[in-house]
């Protein structure tokens, strides 16, 4: 399974990098921003985005609105792993399609698990 | 280093407060000559035909407001002047914080990946040296220990900035309270206006107190 981790800092990257070997997941390429990894998903197919949300230029969501506007790209599991952690960044997340929402910091467990649920 | 896009430096904050600090002065300064000419008008209000009754009272009147505004704006410029950080200081005090913190997650990321390798050729029977490797377990652990020292350099600069702004924000408050602004006017003037869609979302981390979810609430919400 061929995953896409967007996030603005290389430290946070590096992380879920790392968990995702634990969990057994090799193929893994990195963007540092929402336009960054909208170039790399028009031009690869990926089977799961992990993406951070306040970044620039484009943030997680405006990524994630992109993705969910584009017929090809439309089903892709999205999960967005972010500080933002109010009721009206989860709701507003859940409103533009994001599969899952991971609040930062979190366990290896969590990100397993959320994977599990949705690419099972 | 690079400055990081979640942690903004405000270039024209200073040159913004020091300009509005000169435009006071100048304002003061002009209020000052005209009090000085309205002086010497009342002082000479009888001779020239215009001590009146209802003149010389509208005289006197704006002589009044005038020393009130110059007074007013002395004050403003006190303030304006006060609030200006120290040149560069602040940015430059969280731009070391960025940098410690960053260098020391990536030292403790560098070490556990290390320690990572050498437990998992250590539990594939793969190791060529168990000796080694334990070694290397163990050194990586004490580096990590170290590593997490940055806390200290990190926490001495972060209160120093608090302290700075909690300077500033005392200011501020005297100068809105000074200018008279409500908390609906003061709210317009200060909002940013969005840059993008999704601005009025972009908190940053939030505690309990301040309405960020836990990860049970969250997936309680998502459903």
């Amino acid at each position: 399974m061929k995953i896409l981790v967007v996030d603005d800092y290389p430290t946070m990257r590096r992380i879920v990098r790392n968990l995702l070997d634990q969990i057994g997941f090799k193929d893994v390429e990195e963007a540092g921003n929402g336009a960054e990894a909208l170039e790399k998903i028009k031009v690869s197919r990926y089977d799961l985005v992990i993406s951070d949300w306040n970044m620039e230029p484009m943030t997680g969501l405006e990524l994630l609105k992109e993705v969910r506007g584009d017929a090809n790209l439309s089903r892709m599991p999205f999960i967005m792993v972010t500080a933002e952690s109010k009721t009206e960044n989860v709701i507003a997340a859940k409103q533009a399609g994001a599969s899952q929402y991971i609040v930062k910091p979190f366990t290896a467990e969590t990100l397993k698990a959320k994977i599990a649920s949705v690419v099972g | 280093m690079a400055e990081h896009p979640k942690v903004r430096a405000t270039p024209t904050l200073q040159s913004g407060l020091a300009r509005i600090a000169g435009q006071a002065a100048a304002i003061s300064s002009e209020v000052e000559r005209l009090l000085g000419l309205d002086g010497r008008r009342l002082d000479g209000a009888g001779e020239d035909g215009i001590g009146e009754d209802g003149a010389d009272e509208r005289l006197r009147q704006a002589f009044g407001e005038m020393q009130a505004m110059s007074k007013l704006l002395a004050e403003t410029r006190a303030e304006v002047v006060g609030l200006s950080p120290p040149s560069g200081e602040l940015g430059d005090t969280l731009d070391a914080v960025i940098g410690d913190t960053e260098g020391a997650a990536l030292e403790i990321l560098r070490q556990a990946e290390r320690a990572q390798a050498a437990a998992a050729r250590l539990h594939a029977g793969t190791s060529a040296d168990t000796t080694a490797d334990l070694a290397e377990v163990d050194e990586a652990a004490t580096a990590i220990v170290l590593a997490c020292a940055f806390q200290d350099l990190t926490g001495q600069r972060v209160r120093k900035v608090l302290s700075t702004l909690r300077q500033v924000e005392a200011r501020v408050a005297a100068l809105v309270a000074l200018l008279g602004i409500g908390p609906e006017e003061g709210g317009t003037l200060l909002r940013a206006a969005p840059s993008r869609p999704d601005a009025h979302l972009l908190n940053g981390p939030s505690t309990a107190a301040q309405g960020g979810l836990g990860q049970s609430a969250v997936d309680d919400l998502f459903g």
